[in-house]
């Protein structure tokens, strides 16, 4: 049911040394392309494969590649390593022990995309990853992978690594692409689409580390390899970042559309110490919880997730079970959301203040009848109206525990006191 | 991008066409239905960050940003009808209200604020909001002249990209973030943007307060008078809101011809001279030796009787009127027409005249679209700022170069264009070399029109760059750099200053008395200007505008305050042209052109000059010598604002009008006739220029010319005026009144030759090793801004800059307390090391030492050459 390809390297000793990534069969899939010496055979191939963002949106990478202006250079590619969602923590584990793994995905891809710069931006918290991928990326300098005429084949790129500074804010693609450029972590208006104008308002490129990690192998073994899991809409293999009340969490790579009950009870070891589950957060705070009796039902691709009323996000499964207090757990990622908006505009930023003071309120005893309504109504009013996706995301774990746990805050604001803690 | 192509689209309804390139905003807006807006600003790059202007526009999924979304053809857009945007702009005012302090009784915006308006019309009516509210500074000075309230600030960012996108001074940003969001400075510096003031203005809220104007009144208490900024020759359009008859606050007045929507915070906050205590209130007649005050009647008799007696002792040529670049048009040109008919003689003057010869800017916005600005001895930034704002717009929207020749480093040097730092007195031999580094490129033969280019080759052949290095102290690298950026502009453009017109042979300066007669003066300017006449024409014959200082510089001129000339600048020494005058001013007139102001100062040190009337001008304080002679004068009268050190010596001081107390007219750098407005009532028996010198002439002329001095209103002057200058005839009040009348421009013969000038080498002198040279700062302690104390806390004090090269030769290290010394006299100073001053040059400010950098120069008024001792 696991798979094991993109965590292939993980537990081998020295994972992180070059050395090691070529024994275990490293920069192969560089060496073909630069052999084929065709870019558009490698778009192409991403293409069919059907591979989508591991970011979060889930767009179609292929497709994203498509957008760049003909003729426009130069072009950027961004790896996204900013990790910012709460829940996931599958791209730390890619670049802590397969730092060169991340890097001849940015390779291949920038080849595909003929970019000459490319930039991982990486959290600023990661300093185990950030010191991993400095040393891999000296590695593959002195190794000829990076830097002028890689390996003979005239081709030239640099490899820059920047470390984000705190916001989760920056994880945002156009956020990222303002505080690369040294300016203050907001979002910039699209369109124009980065793809269009982005960094230095060039044609650029941003990918998840997990995205492009997922390119040499499927320049390797082709598209109908990789099309070999999953469904037609989601194809392929995905790591889960499994957190919460299971037994075993951790990252974990099966293919799409496996079942949440298999992630949890199988591979995960089930429920922590047998308490039953009351919900699950299937792909990253950003995404609606789910009653865990629904969930258990569902499987882990775009569409199954999206029928029960969520989304596979960045894939982080967050487990709770019944022992949690919700409206606590809602609270606490409200004032995640509420620290995080990046302030630009008035529905994120002042209704996820607005939205933390009445939840801190309610489990505080003082929630009062109208405030549920109220609490759906700012829900209602962010959603689609502010300037970034930040504004929505904040809204969906508020509005998903209410439509779906009424109760807990119906208990709540009449007893004064939490249901769970007795 | 506005393109002529048009878009048709529906908007509730209503079919609308507006040219490709406008957001649904604009065609919105254009039509008449109001979308609600914060960050939007329609100076402003729009951002989208608000979210208070969302629309439904059918097609697309959620509601969209109006201010952000282009139009498309065939669109269809709900702004009031639909219920989902309707409701989600009213979500929006109640998130911003939730966390607003609504403290609107105390709040200076009350009453002219879009967030209450819209909260009015498009709010909720209570509020659902019973958390705490966020606490953040209510009183944050931002500077000297702003004070922000963080809790009223919606962070719509207006004011920050206003001061990057127009001013380009990046000094206000947000700091945090989410509901802890601040505006503020980097690491709280304390703004200095010469363009503060307008973020008041565009702030949606009260978050920016003046404050000078902070708490001094609601604004619904102001009568607001159109009016014209009187500080520099540009002549912002403003507004005077006036209550109590004090001036409270300025705040621009639409003009895109001028200012477009902005004024800089000189012509904003520095307006308290006008209520000033020591305004002068009486007339002042000097009786033992002392002024002491006296009725108008007494006053005007003694002037009339004063210099009746000297007309009937010493004859017209023993009396002098000098006039001023800063009163209006109307004072002027009845005060020439006084000492023209009434007093018959020519022997008039005004300091700091335009030399005829110099032609003025043609226009303002048109700067905008200038791919290389060429800074002749002219400094924008402080001597005529919205010149530096229509600049920074070329450079900062269109990428524009500008190359500043100047013997100092000026606030546009910071583009990074060349910067030809010449050693003043040398400046002519620098322009020939910039003529012969452009000559050496080729110039893609622009040249076609000049008739001699062949001989100008010839001429300039001693003049290469690395010939004139050690005389200029200029660079080769550095003219060859310019000429090069000069070779490829399409569009460039030459403007120069009076500071420039200090490099003739001898030196010259217009504005200080030479002892030299006036034939003479002339021929100094007339190199300086040739030389710019000469590098137009080799560009191809581009435009070359003189940037004046004063705000009537050009009115001063073009109503005959001079000499040689009548009003329309006719010569007074044209029989046909004088005939016309006399019969319209109803007297003979002197044939004989009169004395210019060094004339009369030589007229004085002889004695022969009697009695002098002086109009707005303060001569003593600018030149010690100067103030001297006027001493000697036995019949002054000075008419004026303020006791000033002129005044001082006079035999009778009358007390004249602001800008702010009397109708009237000037015209602008561009030559544009704009129109001033009294906002209030003068103080005391103030009188205003026109009043004092009809009633002064009523007194003296003969019965069957009273009518001649019927005047009984600044407008019957206008009248006047409109018949008797050239061009006049076809006078547009209204357009006057409205932004400005443009009197059709004299028809200038196109130069076709260029001038040989011979660049003089200064002389070294060793004992006086350094050349000094002086300009204006934006804040000085000059005759107005004296009085105006909210600026004169950012007034330095004085100070002398050297170059880190001769600090170290000399032994001088910043702050140091020193003497300037020159052959005429010594000065004390403070150092200031930098390498914004040329080597060899040091720099010092006008107007900021309480000793006038005058005792410095002496009688042949070049550049004077100092040595800096401890
Ligand atoms: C508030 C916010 C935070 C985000 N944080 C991350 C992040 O930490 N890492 C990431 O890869 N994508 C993040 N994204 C998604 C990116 O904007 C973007 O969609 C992604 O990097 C594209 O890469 P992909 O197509 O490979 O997924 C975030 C989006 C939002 C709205
Ligand atoms: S939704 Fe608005 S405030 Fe929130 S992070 Fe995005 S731009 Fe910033
Ligand atoms: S101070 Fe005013 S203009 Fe500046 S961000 Fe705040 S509300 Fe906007
Ligand atoms: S006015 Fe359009 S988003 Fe602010």
């Amino acid at each position: 049911m696991q798979t094991n390809v993109l965590l292939r390297n993980v537990g081998v000793a020295d994972s992180y040394q070059i050395e090691t990534y070529v024994q275990q069969g490293g920069y192969q899939a560089l060496a073909k392309v630069l052999e084929e010496g065709q870019p558009s055979k490698v778009k192409e191939v991403v293409l069919n494969s059907g591979l989508r963002g591991r970011g979060g949106a889930g767009f179609p990478t292929g497709r994203k590649w498509m957008f760049l202006p003909k003729g426009v250079y130069p072009r950027y590619l961004v790896c996204n390593a900013d990790e910012g969602e709460p829940g996931t923590f599958k791209d730390r584990v890619l670049m802590e022990h397969d730092p060169h793994g991340v890097i001849e995905g940015i390779i291949v891809s920038s080849y595909a995309c003929e970019v000459e710069h490319a930039f991982i931006y990486i959290r600023g918290e990661y300093n185990l990853g950030y010191q991993r991928l400095r040393n891999a990326i000296d590695q593959a300098y002195a190794a000829g992978f990076l830097g002028k005429n890689i390996r003979g084949s005239g081709y030239d790129l640099e490899l820059s690594l920047i470390q984000g500074a705190g916001a989760y804010i920056c994880g945002e693609e156009t956020a990222l692409l303002s505080s690369l450029e040294g300016k203050r972590g907001h979002p910039k208006l699209k369109p124009p689409f980065p793809a269009a104008q982005g960094l230095y308002r060039k044609p650029t490129i941003i990918n998840n580390v997990e995205t492009l990690f997922n390119v040499p192998f499927i320049v390797l073994n082709g598209s109908d390899w990789y099309r070999q899991w999953g469904t037609e809409l989601s194809p392929g293999i995905k790591l889960f970042s499994v957190s919460g009340h299971v037994e075993r969490p951790g990252v974990y790579e099966v293919p799409l559309s496996t079942p949440i009950r298999d992630l949890v009870y199988d591979i995960c070891g089930g429920p922590k110490d047998g308490v039953p589950l009351k919900a699950i957060i299937p792909g990253g705070s950003s995404t609606r919880m789910v009653r865990a009796d629904v969930a258990m039902e569902a499987r882990l691709d775009y569409e199954a997730l999206c029928d029960v009323g969520s989304d596979l996000g960045s894939g982080a499964v967050i487990v709770v079970n019944e022992k949690t207090c919700l409206v606590r757990l809602v609270a606490r990622l409200a004032g995640f959301y509420r620290h995080e908006s990046c302030g630009k505009c008035i529905p994120c930023r002042e209704g996820t203040d607005w939205m933390y003071k009445i939840l801190q309120r309610i489990e505080r005893g003082e929630g009062r009848a109208e405030d549920l309504p109220l609490l759906l109504d700012i829900c209602n009013n962010i959603a689609g109206k502010s300037f970034c996706p930040l504004g929505d995301a904040a809204v969906q774990p508020v509005r998903s525990s209410i439509e779906r746990f009424g109760e807990e805050y119906e208990f709540h604001i009449r007893e004064k006191r939490c249901m769970v803690d007795g | 991008m506005t393109t002529d192509r048009m878009v048709h689209l529906t908007i509730d309804d209503q079919e609308i066409g507006c040219p490709e390139g406008w957001t649904v905003y604009e065609a919105a807006t254009a039509a008449g239905i109001h979308i609600p807006t914060f960050c939007h600003h329609e100076k402003l790059v729009p951002v989208g960050a608000c979210r208070m202007c969302l629309v439904e526009i059918e097609g697309t999924l959620g509601l969209q940003t109006s201010c952000t979304a282009p139009v498309r053809e065939g669109m269809v857009v709900r702004v009031h009808t639909s219920p989902r945007a309707v409701e989600a702009r009213r979500a929006n005012i109640e998130f911003l209200l939730t966390n607003h302090p609504l403290d609107c009784p105390v709040c200076d915006k009350g009453g002219e604020c879009p967030l209450q308006d819209q909260a009015l019309l498009d709010g909720p009516g209570n509020s659902r909001y019973v958390e705490e509210k966020r606490h953040k500074s209510k009183r944050y000075p931002l500077g000297e002249f702003i004070v922000l309230d963080q809790e009223r600030c919606v962070l719509c960012w207006r004011c920050i990209r206003f001061l990057d996108e127009w001013a380009g001074d990046h000094e206000l940003d947000l700091f945090g973030r989410g509901a802890g969001t601040r505006l503020t400075t980097f690491q709280g510096r304390p703004l200095t943007s010469k363009w503060q003031g307008n973020t008041i203005d565009i702030c949606p809220v009260g978050a920016l307060t003046s404050r000078i104007f902070r708490f001094e009144a609601r604004v619904w208490e102001l009568t607001n008078t159109p009016s014209i900024c009187p500080l520099c020759s540009v002549g912002c359009n403003t507004f005077l809101g006036v209550k109590n008859n004090e001036v409270r606050r300025i705040t621009p007045r639409e003009n895109p011809e001028i200012n477009d929507v902005w004024v800089c915070d000189k012509g904003r906050f520095a307006h308290s001279f006008v209520d000033h205590p020591e305004r002068l209130t009486t007339p002042l007649v000097r009786r033992d030796g002392k002024l002491e005050p006296a009725t108008w009647s007494e006053a005007l008799d003694v002037v009339a009787r004063g210099f009746k007696a000297v007309l009937d002792q010493d004859g017209s040529q023993a009396i002098a009127g000098l006039g001023s670049t800063r009163v209006s048009n109307e004072a002027s040109y009845l005060f020439q027409r006084f000492v023209r008919s009434v007093l018959q003689t020519n022997n008039l003057d005004h300091l700091e005249r335009m030399p005829s010869g110099a032609t003025p800017l043609q226009s303002l916005p048109n700067l905008e679209h200038r791919d290389v600005i060429v800074l002749l001895g002219a400094d924008p930034s402080t001597e005529a700022p919205l010149v530096e704002l229509w600049i920074k717009k070329a450079v900062l929207r269109h990428g524009a170069k500008v190359i500043v020749i100047n013997p100092h480093k000026i606030e546009l040097s910071r583009y990074g264009g060349p910067w030809l730092g010449y050693r003043p007195g040398s400046g002519l031999a620098l322009l020939n070399s910039l003529m012969r580094a452009l000559l050496d490129t080729g110039l893609r033969d622009r040249t076609g029109r000049a008739t001699n280019v062949d001989e100008v080759r010839a001429w300039l052949e001693p003049f290469g760059p690395d010939r004139v290095e050690r005389t200029t102290g200029v660079q080769a690298a550095a003219i060859r750099q310019a000429a090069e950026l000069l070779a490829q502009a399409k569009q460039p453009i030459i403007l120069y200053g009076p500071n420039w017109l200090l490099e003739g042979p001898a030196g010259s300066a217009a504005l200080l008395p030479t002892g030299a007669p006036s034939e003479q003066r002339a021929g100094l300017v007339r190199p300086a200007l040739d030389l710019v006449a000469n590098l137009a024409l080799l560009l191809g014959g581009v435009e070359a505008g003189f940037v004046p200082w004063d705000h009537n510089t050009l009115g001063a001129l073009e109503m005959g305050v001079a000499p040689d000339l009548y009003p329309g600048q006719q010569p007074v020494t044209d029989n046909r042209v004088r005939s016309r005058m006399a019969s319209f001013w109803g007297s003979a007139l002197s044939p004989v052109r009169g004395l210019d102001f060094d004339g009369m100062m030589v007229a004085a040190r002889e004695e022969g000059l009697k009695a002098m009337w002086i109009l707005g001008a303060d001569p003593a304080r600018h030149c010690r010598v100067a103030g001297n002679l006027l001493g000697q004068i036995p019949f002054l009268v000075v008419q004026d604002l303020f006791l000033t050190d002129t005044a001082s010596l006079a035999e009778v001081v009358l007390p004249a009008t602001s800008f702010a107390e009397s109708d009237g007219s000037a015209i602008n750098l561009t030559g544009r006739l704009q129109a001033v407005t009294a906002a209030k009532y003068p103080p005391g028996q103030a009188r205003a220029d026109w009043w004092i010198i009809t009633q002064l002439a009523r007194l003296m002329v003969p019965p069957k010319q009273q009518r001649a001095w019927a005047f009984s209103s600044p407008q019957h002057v206008l009248d006047e005026m409109a018949k008797v200058l050239p061009g006049y005839r076809n006078l547009d009040r209204a357009a006057m009144l409205a932004g400005g009348w443009q009197p059709p421009r004299p028809q200038e013969a196109q130069r076709r030759v260029f001038t040989r000038v011979n660049a003089v080498t200064p002389k070294e002198d060793p004992e006086y090793p350094l050349v000094l040279c002086t300009g204006r700062l934006l804040y000085d302690r000059g005759a107005l801004l004296h009085h105006a104390e909210p600026v004169q806390h950012v007034v330095p004090e004085g100070y002398v800059m050297i170059h880190p090269g001769d600090a170290g030769q000399y032994g001088l290290a910043d702050g140091d307390g020193v003497s300037l010394v020159s052959r005429a006299g010594r000065l004390r100073s403070t150092v200031r090391v930098s390498d914004e001053v040329a080597p060899g040059t040091v720099f010092a400010p006008l107007n900021v030492n309480d000793a006038p950098l005058s005792v410095l120069f002496d009688d042949r008024w070049t550049w004077p050459r100092v040595q800096v001792v401890k």
